[in-house]
């Protein structure tokens, strides 16, 4: 057998060998990550029409099934029925988003009739060290985010007059959410030759 | 015509072949953001300068050596070299090792852009516009496809200079240049795609005031590395050459179609991306951001069948680009292997292909490694054979003049090979001491020297940090 047949059956076997270690080993090769975000939109739940009585009405939801993401933006799209604008004014509503460690914001204000109530938590992404996310979780790429996080709407409407019927107003929310999600990317180098 | 140990059939099969090794992946994404973010058409003025001072006297350089010689980048400086010619040797062994680095990356980039235009028909881009690129740059099945382009580029090679190279290089190379006039004439005439030529050529001193120099030897830098200058690979094509070929008139001619074919590339890049509105979008922040995020979601807003069309053949132009660079780069170990080693060409080229492959799986696999191997070209091998190619050809080589003067009516052997003796050099040595030493903020091995990059790329390939 000639040199160069030699040499090139060792260099095969050099690139056979290779590729099976790249292809076991692939994850344990894989260097530094990046996070990159992705927009998605999720409908978190909706409530059952309710009675808001004297006391106001609240309203949970859960967030668990939106693995490694941060909603940046929520919806409440409120509907109200029975009640009159025109006599007894706005609801109220509290939003409170509450995290395992806690509260982790809170939004108040008014509404009237059906309406659709924005609120815009897309500055959580800037500081992904809270609740949940800590430098241990970044490391391995799972973000808790959004699990034990629970969302409470409390809707208030003082001054109801309780019209023909008795039936005190009701009122329902649906909260859809816009995600970031995370997701882990290589971070690509920029080549200085290419 | 071609000689024993082969060539070109034609001056327009080499000139394609050498444009196609100059164009490629950094003449379509790198210097149109270059342009952009450096002060637009004030910064295209200092990028011609350069050109002047140091691209065309280092290109012709590498030219003349190589038609001179008639050999091997090994034989060349050996044969040139008189009495010292054996120690001259080292020059070409950094560049041929300059080559062989930049190969075990650049075949997976090549697979990249090839993959994306497969992913046309399965709506792969379409479908997930900014995140395909996130899942499929490493990985396993990257490694597939970095082997089909090493595959490719071996089979081209092996098949001779003529047979193999300029057959290749004179179909892939036009249709490159159509692919990107189609895209540049199609954006011209959509709406808000205004903004982009503003992007690419306003005037803007202000940009350019700002430039420190380490920019601007960044700026150097870039001249060369378009022009594939100091991995062997036009003074491997080159010393194919015929006779009667005039180095001054066709490196020019490379020159200039190197820097043409980036700024037609601009004016294709960015009226695509002010169009869809995504200039300063997160997407087009980075080169490869840039080709395989930001311009799929502009192809995306082109409509369903347009789009496609046009997405597809952008991804096949990008591949034509890197494929060609790549020849020229597996090209100069193959001469090398012939020339000095006696073997035969397919056997080398297959040698050379089994080496890249794999050495590049792991490119394939992980940032690192794929900056690892960037790094040890530029800072160890490339810049400095540039340079002492370049001083070599000015003052060690004989007959580099007459032959620059020889086969045209140009008369730049005389002014040329100055440049080639004094400015050239000093500056692309500039241009190492500054990008090996010198970090951003201008402090000695600070964050973005080269050797601390080189070093921090090397721990972080082997998880040593």
């Amino acid at each position: 057998m000639q040199k160069v047949d030699l040499a090139i059956g060792i260099l095969g076997f050099v690139a056979l060998t290779a590729t099976a270690l790249g292809v076991v080993f692939a994850d344990d090769i894989a260097g530094l990550q990046d996070y990159a975000f992705e927009e998605s939109f999720v409908t978190i739940g909706s409530s059952a029409d309710t009675p808001v009585g004297s006391n106001g009405v609240e309203f949970t939801f859960d967030l668990d099934d939106t693995p490694n993401a941060t909603m940046g933006k929520f919806t409440f799209a409120f509907t109200e029925n029975g009640r009159s604008q025109l006599t007894d004014g706005d609801a109220s509503y509290t939003i409170t988003i509450t995290g395992p460690e806690g509260t982790m914001d809170t939004f108040e204000g008014s509404f009237s009739g059906n309406e659709d109530v924005v609120v815009d938590t897309s500055a959580w992404a800037e500081t992904p060290e809270t609740q949940g996310l800590t430098e241990a979780n970044k490391d391995s790429l799972s973000f808790t985010w959004m699990e034990d996080v629970t969302i409470t709407v409390s809707v208030d409407a003082p001054g109801s007059q309780i019209p023909l019927g008795g039936a005190s107003p009701t009122y329902s929310v649906t909260v859809s959410g816009e995600a970031l999600v995370f997701e882990a990317v290589p971070a690509t180098p920029d080549v200085e030759v290419a | 015509m071609a000689g024993a140990r082969g060539g070109f059939n034609s001056r327009f099969g080499f000139i394609m072949a050498a444009v196609g090794s100059a164009v490629g992946l950094g003449n379509l994404v790198r210097f149109p953001r270059e342009l952009s973010e450096s002060g637009g058409s004030a910064f295209l003025l200092v990028y011609l300068a350069l050109l002047f001072i140091v691209g065309i006297p280092a290109i012709l350089a590498e030219m003349t050596l190589g038609k001179l010689s008639n050999s091997s980048p090994l034989n060349a400086f050996r044969k040139l070299g008189g009495e010292k010619g054996k120690a001259w040797q080292l020059v070409g062994i950094l560049g041929m090792f300059g080559a062989v680095f930049v190969m075990f990356f650049y075949t997976v980039l090549s697979g990249w852009a090839l993959r994306f235009f497969f992913e046309t028909f399965r709506d792969g881009w379409w479908d997930a516009p900014t995140t395909l690129f996130n899942s499929v740059e490493f990985g396993v099945w990257t490694i597939f496809w970095h082997f089909v382009v090493v595959a490719a580029t071996v089979f081209v090679v092996a098949r001779g200079v003529s047979g193999g190279i300029e057959k290749t290089t004179v179909i892939i190379m036009p249709a490159l240049f159509a692919i990107v006039i189609a895209i540049v004439l199609f954006a011209a005439f959509q709406d808000g795609s205004g903004a982009g030529y503003k992007a690419i050529f306003s005037f803007d001193t202000d940009a350019l005031a700002n430039l420190s120099a380490k920019d601007i030897s960044r700026a150097v830098g870039q001249v060369f590395f378009s022009l594939s200058l100091g991995q062997g690979a036009m003074l491997t094509y080159a010393s194919y050459m015929d006779r009667k070929q005039s180095v001054a008139e066709d490196g020019l001619t490379i020159a200039f179609a190197d820097t043409g074919v980036a700024l037609i590339a601009a004016m294709m890049v960015f009226p695509t991306l002010a169009f869809a509105g995504l200039l300063d979008s997160p997407e087009a922040s980075s080169n490869f951001g840039t080709a395989f995020k930001a311009l799929p979601l502009a192809f995306l807003q082109m409509g369903d069948v347009i789009g496609r069309i046009l997405g597809a053949a952008f991804f096949l132009g990008l591949f034509f680009a890197a494929l060609s660079s790549a020849i020229s780069l597996i090209e100069v170990p193959v001469s090398v292997l012939v020339d000095n080693v006696g073997l035969k060409r397919g056997k080398a080229a297959i040698l050379m292909g089994l080496l890249t492959y794999s050495f590049g799986v792991f490119a394939a696999l992980s940032p690192e490694f794929l900056a690892l191997y960037d790094e040890i070209a530029v800072n160890l091998f490339i810049v400095i054979a540039v340079a002492l190619t370049t001083f070599f050809a000015g003052w060690v080589a004989k007959g580099v003049k007459e032959e620059l003067n020889s086969y045209t009516s140009l008369r730049i052997g005389g002014a040329m090979v100055w440049l080639m003796r004094t400015i050239t050099p000093l500056m692309i040595l500039l241009v190492f001491i500054m990008g090996a030493f010198v970090g951003e903020d201008g402090g000695f091995m600070t964050d973005g020297a080269g050797f601390r990059g080189l070093a921090h790329s090397f721990r972080a390939a082997f998880h040593l940090e």
